[in-house]
């Protein structure tokens, strides 16, 4: 088996007259397991013409380069450098299957990524980051297994966040990163690697919440300490299947759960990065609440944005009952305004793994350095979602996310965002619920 | 000073001009007072060639309003009802469409040309406009028996882009000025047309209008701009003049234009317009149209045959086939499941223009007090007649023109004209645009590679336009020139 060392994922290269063709429609991927044995709601696979034939090709955002084994993936193979070429993807696994999306003269790497969920899936190949970044990228990720993930490529997608919110949708944005550039010794063109991970800010293990709960009370100068849970950066991988933390992350989770910072059982990880199990720990996870990537100066953090709008929420729910915003939240009469997140729920797979591992330092080879992600969102997490990878807005990119009809709050919740508030009898859009507004700030 | 007879002549033609569509998207005579262009030496040179900014004198405004009417007509040819195919038994009656431009609107234009500028040193030239260089606007009439034969193609349109431009022009040489023009592009846009749910599906008939959602996005204030460039020259020498100049598609975008219309609608089959969104938000959804832009080159030529009479020609080559599709994108609530699957949440509307050439003579006759002229153009069409429909119309065009320019008072001058073009009927033949595509494309999986599926994908997978096609256009506006 070829090895897929880190710092040949760093030499990229990105072809300059690619042409994509491809159509609106629909696109139906399968999906890896997220471990050995577990569900196939994990790493999503498309099919691609290899020269051996339709062959697995990882669709995975928070990889950093395409690639495709020109010559296979067989074990033995040696791994070869970049080259120019075509990644044809197809409707499914049988021979002749209709062609659905044709990536010409596309910069790849011939390498073959490491297994994915489990020793019987090997791609071929990673539609990565940056091919994935031409593209306002719709998965649906069911969380019923047996249903078939889908993946639309538009060129845009319409509507501001305020539009998308009265809809019910969460805009996280997010500055790309993992911009790279190398030359090779020995005179080959120098080689650069576009910024296209998507990473996001999270709070993980937040406590449990609902509006029919006790009111929390916040006094000015508490916004902080209310708040519950541990702030991680994530990027959003659709080519993994569980939460991949790496231990240091998981060692301040788990103070917050309560449990042991070696908890759980050990296994094996199978992650496009590394050609060789990743030695992980698996644990769960309640809640993790996904919020923007980018920050400003009335930024928050995770957690604390999550308990701020958890309160706000809790007054709308509640106002006719007398409730009233908590000073924390408020600025001067009105409450402040809340930040939209998705917050995933159920039993989340999450997979420790060493902060020396190729995954969690692949994360960080930004060039320069930039803040510490401690792991990634896998589409085993994601399951039960719909999304929109909008990397082509501007000024930012954005993740628009919802979740799949008939989902409960305990399993998905989304929460757009909610302008400030003031108590003038104005109905308003809010958590993606016209709400006439009568709660006071608590004196 | 004139004669009243002569104030009275003037203020009875100022509603005159020489203004007509060339191509269904670009003005072919914009700040076209029947005597600019790429040779001219006036603040319409911020458009037809910013090196003519090299030759203004002192302070100068110029203003000019125009009226336009297009009108058309359509006879669809028959099709059969089952498949959609040509021909067949249902047969459609004559539909025909009209569409006026006029410039008192907001957002401003078309039509419209405002320009202030300056003579500096007679060495330098400097002016800001302005103007509306791509804009179209049609609507189709209900036939008696209320049909809309068009309806897949074309219900209604109108496009305008506002441009804000600043020009500057330097003299190289006592012979030859370069000049450069910067701008913003501003669009804005109201497309409607109708969807045919039924294409594809098991047994449905074609054209069904039960079976039709209407599409109605329109964008709403001033959008976010475009960018463009506009680089000339001039060179002058004896009696001769000759101007080249290069106008940009919008800039950093390779001509995209990508324009939000909130202002979007549907009505599904059988519905009403607000059926997708929440009773307590009837504005639920948010579309986007993606288009591109063509650039324009323009070179002229002007002989001086004598100190009354001069000679122009102009030709302009219009980069059109970048205009291939119109792409339209609707986001709606997170709960409904109607859009993007019953109602499609994207739509291609193909266009596939290809590059046009305006070419037009002119003659002049210049006197102390008054010029006026006459000019002849010939437009190849930029739409091939087996893709022209009801939102393309287009075929090859004449377009005789006259204009007359009196100088009222010392420091005022104001000119007139009127145009009329004629569109040579157009007969598409066999049109690109195949109901059948759709269900050939379903039966091949999807798959690109399929000519069929090629079809749908670009956007010609909708009822057929075959059809005979007509087109004419009436032209009145004035331009006022004042000089300080």
């Amino acid at each position: 088996m070829r090895r897929c060392p880190v710092i040949l994922l760093l030499l990229a290269a990105c072809g300059s007259d690619q042409v994509l063709d491809h159509d609106l429609e629909p696109i139906q991927l399968s999906r890896a397991p997220i471990e050995p044995g577990g569900a196939t709601t994990g790493g999503l696979l498309a099919a691609v013409s290899t020269v051996a034939g339709i062959e697995p090709l990882l669709v995975d955002t928070a990889f950093p380069i395409n690639s495709l084994g020109r010559a296979g993936c067989a074990a033995g193979a040696v791994a070869g450098w970049t080259y120019t070429g075509d990644m044809n993807l197809r409707a499914n696994w049988q021979s002749a299957t209709p062609l659905r999306a044709s990536f010409r003269n596309v910069g790849l790497f011939d390498i073959c990524p490491g297994f994915v969920g489990d020793t019987a899936t090997q791609p071929a190949g990673v539609m990565g980051g940056p091919l994935l970044a031409n593209f306002s990228v719709g998965l649906v990720l069911p969380r019923d297994a047996a249903q078939p993930a889908i993946m639309t490529l538009w060129p845009s997608f319409p509507g501001t966040d305020d539009q998308l919110a009265v809809d019910g949708l969460a805009a996280l944005h997010f500055e790309p990163r993992g911009g790279a550039s190398a030359g090779q010794v020995g005179g080959e063109a120098s080689l650069s690697l576009p910024n296209s991970r998507i990473v996001l800010a999270a709070c993980a293990a937040s406590r449990a919440f609902a509006t029919t709960e006790t009111q929390e009370t916040c006094a000015h100068g508490e916004v902080a300490l209310k708040a519950s849970g541990e702030d991680v950066m994530l990027s959003v991988g659709t080519g993994e299947g569980p939460l991949i933390l790496s231990d240091a992350a998981w060692r301040r989770v788990a103070a917050q759960l309560g449990v042991a910072a070696d908890a759980g059982t050990a296994g094996e990880l199978y992650t496009p990065f590394a050609t060789t199990a990743t030695v992980a720990r698996f644990v769960d996870l309640p809640r993790l609440a996904l919020f923007q990537g980018t920050t400003d100066s009335s930024w928050l953090g995770a957690c604390t944005e999550l308990a701020r709008a958890r309160r706000i929420e809790w007054v709308l729910a509640n106002q006719d009952n007398g409730a009233c915003f908590q000073p924390c939240d408020a600025s001067g009469s009105s409450a402040a305004s809340t930040r939209p997140y998705i917050e995933l729920g159920g039993s989340l797979r999450v997979a420790v793994v060493s902060e020396t591992s190729e995954v969690i330092r692949s994360l960080n080879g930004d060039v320069p350095a930039r803040p510490q992600v401690d792991g990634i969102v896998g589409a085993g997490t994601l399951a039960g979602t719909r999304l929109r990878l909008d990397y082509l807005s501007k000024p930012s990119g954005r993740v628009i996310a919802a979740c799949e009809a008939g989902a409960t709050r305990d399993l998905c919740w989304t929460a757009p965002s909610c302008p400030p508030l003031s108590a003038n009898g104005q109905t308003i859009t809010c958590f993606a619920q016209a709400v006439r507004v009568s709660a006071p700030v608590c004196p | 000073m004139l004669p009243s007879r002569c104030h009275l002549a003037v203020l009875a033609a100022s509603f005159l001009c020489a203004r007509v569509l060339a191509g269904p998207l670009d003005d072919a005579h914009v700040a076209d007072s029947g005597f600019s262009g790429p040779t001219s030496g006036d603040l319409a040179s911020v458009y037809w060639n910013p090196a003519g900014l090299g030759l203004l004198q002192g302070l100068q405004v110029m203003l000019g309003g125009a009226w336009q009417s297009t009108s058309v007509s359509v006879d669809r040819a028959s099709i059969d009802p089952a498949t959609g195919a040509n021909p067949g038994s249902t047969n459609f009656p004559r539909a025909s469409g009209s569409g006026t431009l006029q410039p008192f609107r907001w957002p401003p234009g078309p039509g419209g040309f405002f320009a202030v500028g300056a003579g500096i040193g007679h060495r330098f030239g400097i002016a800001l406009a302005l103007y509306s260089p791509f804009s179209s606007s049609l609507a189709m009439q209900p036939t008696g028996a209320g049909e809309l034969p068009t309806r897949y193609h074309l219900v209604s349109t109108r496009f305008d882009h506002t441009a804000v431009a600043i020009g500057l022009a330097i003299h190289a040489s006592e012979s030859i000025q370069i000049g450069v023009a910067t701008g913003a592009l501003f669009p804005s846009a109201h497309l409607v047309f109708d969807e045919d749910t039924a294409l594809g599906g098991a047994g449905g008939s074609i054209e069904n209008t039960a079976m039709a959602a209407r599409y109605d996005l329109a964008s709403r204030g001033i959008q976010i701009p475009s960018y463009f460039l506009s680089l000339g020259a001039q060179y002058r020498r004896g009696r001769l003049s000759l101007g080249f100049s290069y106008t940009t598609a919008p800039l950093g975008t390779a001509g995209l234009v990508s324009l939000s219309m909130d202002n979007t609608q549907i009505t599904p089959p059988g519905g009403a317009a607000g059926d997708l969104c929440p009773a307590s938000t009837p504005g639920c959804l948010a579309g986007q149209i993606r288009y591109r832009l063509p650039s324009i080159y323009t070179l002229g030529a002007t002989w001086q045959a004598t100190s009354h009479w001069s000679a122009t020609g102009i030709v302009r080559w219009l980069r059109n086939s970048a205009h291939d599709e119109i792409t339209v994108l609707v986001a709606g609530p997170a709960a409904q499941t109607a859009l993007g699957n019953s109602i499609p949440d994207h739509v291609v509307l193909y266009r596939g223009f290809t590059d046009s050439f305006d070419v037009r003579g002119r003659a002049v006759y210049e006197d102390k007090h008054f010029r006026v002229g006459g000019t002849l153009r010939l437009e190849t069409s930029a739409v091939p007649a087996s893709r022209v429909s009801a939102a393309a119309i287009d075929g090859s065009k004449v377009e005789p023109s006259v204009a007359v320019e009196f100088r009222v008072w010392r420091q005022v001058r104001m000119s007139a004209g009127y145009a009329f073009t004629y569109m040579f009927p157009v007969d598409t033949g066999t049109s690109v645009f195949d109901p059948r595509a759709v269900s050939a494309c379903a039966s091949a999986g999807g798959d690109l590679s399929n000519p069929a599926c090629q079809a749908q994908s670009n956007g010609q997978a909708r009822p057929s336009a075959a059809g005979t096609y007509h087109m004419w256009r009436q032209a009145l506006s004035v331009y006022t020139n004042f000089g300080f």
